[in-house]
């Protein structure tokens, strides 16, 4: 077996695409190279290792020659492959690329390729997963800020922070990723900003937060709106996934008694106008 | 009428919600609206789904009656003024308040307001129009808003209110003129398609700039109209109902038409019996149907006719058709054109178009076909690849019927017996009102609607 070596760099799309210039300058053919995160990595045996220095002129290099060559739509789907928790990530992308510098534009519509395909599946998961929080996070309103917390499998934060900036511009929010350790921190009227955080820091500010008014009438509205004698646990649970549930209000166990009963209004069907 | 005033705002939602909860439509897409500075929120075409009920249903927007109360008797409705049940109502601060408290949270993507007809339609119009008027004007609510407007009401309210909402809806309730004579006494035919026409009106002169007397910059009702037509009550055949439909689409311009299968409440002789099953299987060929009108060019006669005026509920209509229309296959993948693509069962509007644009670079396969999302159990014995067919097969209708019927048969099943269905269908705003490739809806991309690609 031929020797591999193996460029650790930092988990980040900057750190990627770094290593994928210094990969592609070495002129080392595709087969004897893997780019790999450095944070977790089990060294292995025969092996050479090159450390990458995380340099945003080289990144900003690739992601140019991503636009320009392959086109805007490749460029999206390399960074969103670039979020992903899988293991292959860095070495999908950089054989992605290598196919892509060959037929431009072309090879977003190679459908055949298994390179193109494990590209297309990697960024599709995490756009999956970032779609589903934009479904299922929660925020909590603590009367300074709006505040939500998540459990993403996938780097979604920053995807994820461009979409409630755009849709909550007049608000003070705080979107906290405890797998990450991260947090997208927003002020009214300005920009958002990714930052590290401390994870004792997300505990201490959950351990004060309460459920108030509107959390338990939204659970009312959401025990109501479901169809009694209809019920669908699996498909319930295909829709949204156990895991996302973590935070989400309606899913907490908090007895409500059966207010319709109470009030005698036993409604079936209404049908309005 | 046990008219209720003094209940608190969780048992007025309770009971208002739980009226509203058999609409069907519920998707809060069709409008794209980036968010703005000084304003709460913004709307995605593609629609999003908060929840997902104990029924497996999505539920995207705070599904709400204004009030239950109502002056008129509509037979099949359980709001009808002859039923002895609880009658409450919001005050538009309540609404108002509820929606932006909730959206804030990230619970909902908007607001659908329906409403019974209180004291009589303008008046009601009124009110639903404050407390758009209050979410929009007042507080800056930047979201979703769909409204039904109320036929009846005077044409200024309706024009007030389209300019505020993002969809409206008049319901048609039922297919005929006579149906509805039948089943709901004081509405007529008529009083219900002039909301609709004015609507429409509204948003032609928009599209051609006339000036109107709404506000400037503000849009009337950007994401169009919608209605809904109740299945089963009436004995309407399946021709009927999407003639109509397919009417609804070319002369008012319609975006959506929704099916509810009748859910039989009422004790009423003119009605199917309390109890009987709702018919939740030709619904959902229903909706399939009013899929291929809108986006595969299938016209209504083509998939019916007056001799043969209902689907065959345990085939998909696609199917069906293509059964039927066996001279014109096997098709020949690498060379058919697009719209005869579209006709295949099996292949969808996501696969036939990256067919025609993988055949470009290569020669297709049945292993291509596969990995392009095909349904080839289903497409295999309608294609060829190079000339060949994938198995030996023959083209036989009661052959191929027989064995696309063993494969259909446990989804039938749950289909019949399981609501959850029908919502998925709804879903196809999301599939496919998304033309833009690579949008980041889930329902786009994880292939989990695939039998949508009928
Ligand atoms: S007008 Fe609407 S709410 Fe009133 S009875 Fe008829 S369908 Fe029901």
């Amino acid at each position: 077996m031929e020797d591999l070596i193996i460029y650790l760099c930092e988990d980040t799309p900057d750190g990627i695409f770094t290593a994928i210039y210094d990969a592609w300058k070495s002129g080392i053919p595709e087969e004897g190279i893997s780019i790999q995160a450095e944070r977790n990595h089990a060294m292995q045996m025969f092996t050479e290792y090159v450390y990458v220095q995380t340099d945003l002129d080289k990144a900003v290099k690739v992601a140019q020659a991503i636009e320009n060559k392959i086109g805007g739509e490749a460029y999206d789907m390399v960074y969103h492959a670039a979020l992903s928790c899988e293991t292959d990530r860095m070495d999908a992308i950089y054989r992605f690329l290598k196919l892509g510098f060959r037929y431009g534009r072309r090879v977003t519509s190679m459908h055949g390729d298994e390179r193109v395909c494990r590209l297309f599946e990697l960024s599709r998961s995490v756009r999956n997963e970032a779609h589903a929080f934009r479904e299922f996070l929660r925020f909590h309103d603590t009367g300074k800020a709006l505040i939500a917390r998540m459990n993403p499998k996938n780097q979604v934060l920053p995807l994820i922070g461009w979409h409630f900036s755009d849709r909550f511009p007049d608000e003070d929010f705080v979107i906290l990723d405890e797998n990450h350790d991260m947090g997208v921190f927003h002020e009214k009227g300005r920009r958002w900003y990714l930052s590290f955080v401390d994870r004792g820091f997300i505990e201490e500010v959950f351990g004060q937060i309460q459920s108030g008014r509107y959390e338990h009438l939204w659970s009312r509205f959401f025990q109501t709106i479901a169809i009694a004698g209809r019920e669908n646990d699996k498909c319930q649970k295909n829709m949204c996934p156990l895991r996302y549930r973590k935070y989400m209000v309606e899913f907490q166990k908090t007895p409500v008694s059966d207010l319709v009963g109470e009030i005698g209004g036993a409604i079936d069907r209404g049908s309005g106008a | 009428m046990n008219i209720v005033n003094k209940l608190s705002l969780e048992e007025k939602l309770v009971v208002l919600s739980d009226a509203a909860k058999y609409d069907a439509a519920c998707t809060s897409s069709g409008v794209d609206r980036k968010g703005k500075l000084g304003a709460l929120g913004n709307a995605a075409a593609c629609g999003i789904c908060h929840s997902f009920s104990a029924d497996g249903r999505c539920i995207s927007l705070l599904k709400i009656l204004y009030t239950n109360e109502c002056i008129y008797d509509c037979r099949y409705c359980v709001n009808r003024r002859s039923n002895d049940t609880l009658r409450t109502s919001f005050t538009p601060e309540e609404v108002c308040r509820l929606t932006i408290e909730f959206y804030r949270r990230n619970y909902i993507e908007g607001l659908f307001l329906s409403s019974g007809i209180r004291k009589n339609p303008t008046h009601t119009m009124e009110e639903i129009y404050q407390a758009l008027y209050l979410l929009r004007e007042v507080h800056h609510f930047n979201g979703y808003i769909h409204v039904k407007a109320i036929p009846g009401a005077d044409s200024e309210v309706i024009e007030k209110v389209g300019f505020l909402a993002d969809r409206m809806s008049t319901n048609l309730e039922l297919p005929t003129a006579a149906g509805l004579e039948e089943l709901a006494p004081g509405k007529n035919r008529k009083v219900i398609l002039a909301p609709m026409r004015q609507i429409q009106q509204g948003i032609d002169d928009e599209k051609s700039n006339i000036p109107r007397i709404g506000k400037a910059g503000a849009s009337f009702v950007p994401a169009g109209q919608s209605t809904q037509m109740i299945v089963g009550a009436t004995p309407e055949s399946d021709y009927q109902i999407l003639t109509v439909a397919q009417a609804l689409y070319h002369q008012y311009d319609l975006k959506r038409v929704f099916y509810s299968a009748y859910v039989a409440v009422n004790d009423d002789s003119k009605l199917p019996a309390v109890g009987t099953k709702p018919p939740l299987l030709r619904e959902h060929r229903l909706y399939q149907a009013d899929w291929l009108l809108r986006y595969y060019g299938f016209k209504a006669q083509e998939l019916l006719t007056e001799e043969r005026p209902n689907f065959n509920v345990y085939l998909d209509p696609k199917c069906e058709w293509a059964l039927r229309h066996l001279e014109y296959f096997p098709v020949e993948v690498n060379r058919a054109s697009y719209e005869m693509l579209l006709r295949v069962p099996g292949i969808g509007v996501k696969s036939a178009r990256r067919i025609v644009m993988a055949r470009r670079s290569s020669r297709l396969d049945f292993s291509n076909l596969k990995r392009i999302g095909v349904v080839l159990k289903r497409a295999h014995y309608f294609i060829t690849c190079g000339g060949k067919l994938m198995y030996q097969t023959k083209l036989d209708e009661d052959y191929i019927t027989r064995r696309i019927l063993e494969l259909d048969r446990r989804k039938n099943w749950e289909l019949e017996y399981d609501i959850t269905f029908r919502q998925l269908s709804l879903f196809d705003d999301m599939h496919m009102g998304a033309d833009s490739a690579g949008t980041d809806c889930r329902e786009e991309t994880d292939g989990r609607f695939d039998y949508l690609s009928v």
